[in-house]
């Protein structure tokens, strides 16, 4: 009965932002093909890498080829104090509109910042260096700036691998989630600024540069730059890959750090909760705190119930010798009682998320079954590094890289 | 960038889904409903057969020829689906426990209407009378499932066992007197051809009481 007084509410709220998001869809559709720039201004990328000896060839390559006038271009490279010989491999690579530096090892937001004071362009680009973009990216991003109270503008991020089992959960999380932010910046709510973020190089000016202690430095600056009211726009038909872990171990510790540094910045910058900052402060920042409270009762109750069911089953059936003729199935089995219904709802929203995520990133590669194992697996994983970033705080530990 | 806040959208949005969860909610209680209305009419047909049987007796005294199996496949499939009302509606839903008091009494009669057919026709029948409640106190609901669990397993492998199931808390003095007469104190218990034998029994006790009976 409790359970009930739980669920309920959940689904309703589950409702009512799915149909939000699918309104504001419909409104909005027909903005969502990016035009091509026909001005051409300097850009700088600015490639932080940290023992990538691996990738850093490929990373400073793949913004070479970019259908984008080479002498409008320029690479600044940081290696923070690799072990490896990712600063070898750079330098061989140095030329004229390729400049490569050294520092003493400080993390990302230090190794970001270094680069940003060495750059000339009028935008700047914060490449990982194991992200590489579509050629045509910066033709397809530089027109947001045209708006002059756009700040920055966040590319879709695709999966460059997808191997095993976990990278296409992954690839699908990704996939929805640059279909939700674009949606989020017509409500002026979207709050990211992940691998291949391209910043108008005054933002910095006004807003400051990376949190250089924090470990969500991309994400904090993006709140800031919304506390700044500038406009944060999405770019979905134009996508940059990354590599993602390949090992539950690996996911555990990106996302525990993610996560934890989400709550702190969000934390730090706690004043955008309010009606001063319209949807973003009174719908989509309370949302995503709930959705994570929501997240963890949901799936708490689900394991539970799944487990004291099992349990019950099994010892059932110890009582008859484990004959499984007792299965009793009947008609009734398959029809869908109340909570069945909203689940089914949920499910068809979801799966509509799905199709139109794949439609306009124009993906390729991501699976139903993957997103079925987003849904399930993958996010019960999430749920519970949530608890565990949650508990960090609450102890004041910090994860380590 | 000024900020805005889409009130028009929220009560938009707030009136569709609040349309939507109502269609959900509605689409529920029809199904329970179904379900409900499919229950009382199966109570309602397995009573009437069991009048005709009972008047045919009384007009042209006992036919042994006649199957009862209809009457037994019956009874199992509105236990059934008695069982998945209490599952949707709630075991303490009012109507559930009056349509689950009816199926109860109903049960009573096809007892009645199988133990004169055992005496007269000499039908091999292992008459199994199941008391158990759905009270959570003292875990009374468990061990009553795992009693009911083990019967199931009984008839579902020997077509000769019939079990009639009754809810110790149902209040109806024909049930009640059941109870009496059988002196059931404890729960679960049963009554196996007309022995009471009280708490819970396994498997492998239950086969020995029905050979030794």
């Amino acid at each position: 009965m409790i359970r009930g007084y739980i669920v309920y509410p959940i689904y309703y709220i589950t409702f009512f932002v799915s149909i939000f998001y699918l309104i504001t869809y419909f409104q909005t559709k027909h903005k969502y093909s990016s035009k091509i720039t026909k001005k051409y201004p300097f850009v700088s990328v600015v490639i932080p890498a940290y023992n990538k000896e691996d990738s850093v060839e490929n990373s400073i390559k793949s913004v070479l080829s970019l259908d984008y006038p080479k002498d409008k271009l320029e690479v600044i490279f940081v290696d923070d104090g690799s072990k490896d010989r990712t600063y070898e491999i750079a330098k061989k690579l140095e030329s004229e509109n390729v400049k490569i530096f050294t520092k003493e090892n400080g993390g990302k937001g230090s190794a970001l910042n270094f680069g940003i004071r060495k750059v000339k362009g009028e935008f700047i680009v914060m490449l990982d260096s194991d992200t590489y973009m579509d050629a045509d990216f910066l033709k397809k991003a530089l027109p947001y700036f045209d708006d002059p109270e756009v700040g920055l503008v966040v590319p879709t991020i695709q999966v460059y691998e997808q191997k095993n089992s976990l990278e296409k959960m992954q690839a699908a999380e990704y996939v929805m989630s640059s279909f939700n932010r674009k949606v989020l910046t017509f409500i002026g709510s979207m709050v990211a600024a992940p691998a291949c973020t391209i910043f108008k190089a005054d933002l910095f000016k006004k807003v400051g540069f990376y949190e250089e202690d924090n470990l969500t430095e991309d994400y904090e600056l993006s709140l800031r730059a919304q506390k700044h009211n500038y406009k944060l726009q999405h770019l979905l038909d134009s996508s940059v890959y990354t590599h993602v872990p390949k090992t539950i171990k690996g996911l555990y510790r990106q996302r525990l750090r993610w996560n934890y540094g989400t709550i702190a910045s969000l934390k730090r910058h706690k004043e955008l909760f309010s009606l001063k900052y319209g949807d973003l402060g009174i719908f989509y920042l309370p949302l995503f705190v709930l959705s994570i409270g929501i997240g963890i009762l949901i799936y708490s109750l689900f394991s539970y119930d799944w487990l004291t069911r099992i349990i019950r089953r099994v010892h059932l059936l110890s009582l008859v010798n484990f004959n499984f003729e007792l299965a009793n199935i009947s008609f009734w089995d398959f029809v869908p009682g109340l909570r069945v219904t909203f689940g089914i709802f949920t499910f068809l929203f979801a799966l509509l998320l799905f199709y139109l995520s794949k439609k306009y990133t124009r993906d390729r590669k991501v699976t139903f079954i993957s997103m079925l194992g987003y849904f399930s697996i993958f996010n019960f994983f999430m749920v519970v590094i949530w608890v565990i970033a949650i508990f960090y705080h609450i102890f004041r530990k910090k994860p380590t890289w | 960038m000024v900020r805005e806040l889409s009130k028009k959208k929220y009560v938009a949005v707030y009136i569709i889904t609040t349309l939507i969860f109502l269609v959900g909610v509605s689409i529920g209680w029809q199904v329970n409903n179904y379900l409900m209305s499919d229950v009382r009419s199966g109570v309602d047909e397995l009573r009437a057969q069991l009048i005709g049987f009972d008047l045919r007796n009384k007009i042209i005294g006992q036919n042994c020829d006649v199957s009862i199996d209809s009457i037994l496949r019956d009874k199992y499939s509105i236990g059934n689906e008695v069982t998945e009302l209490e599952e949707r509606r709630g075991k303490k839903d009012r109507e559930v426990l009056l349509q689950k008091e009816l199926y109860q009494l109903t049960e009573l009669n096809t007892w009645v209407v199988l133990k004169d057919r055992r005496e007269k026709c000499g039908d091999k029948l292992d008459l199994i009378l199941f008391f158990y409640s759905n009270e959570e106190k003292n875990n009374l609901d468990k061990v009553s499932e795992d009693q009911g669990y083990i019967l199931d397993d009984l008839w579902i492998n020997d077509s000769s066992i019939v079990v009639f199931s009754f809810d110790v808390n149902t209040q109806n003095p024909a049930l009640e007197s059941l109870i009496e007469i059988y002196n059931i104190t404890i729960i679960p218990s049963m009554v196996i051809n007309d022995k009471t034998h009280s708490g819970f029994k396994n498997l492998y006790q239950i086969r020995q009481i029905l050979e030794q009976s």
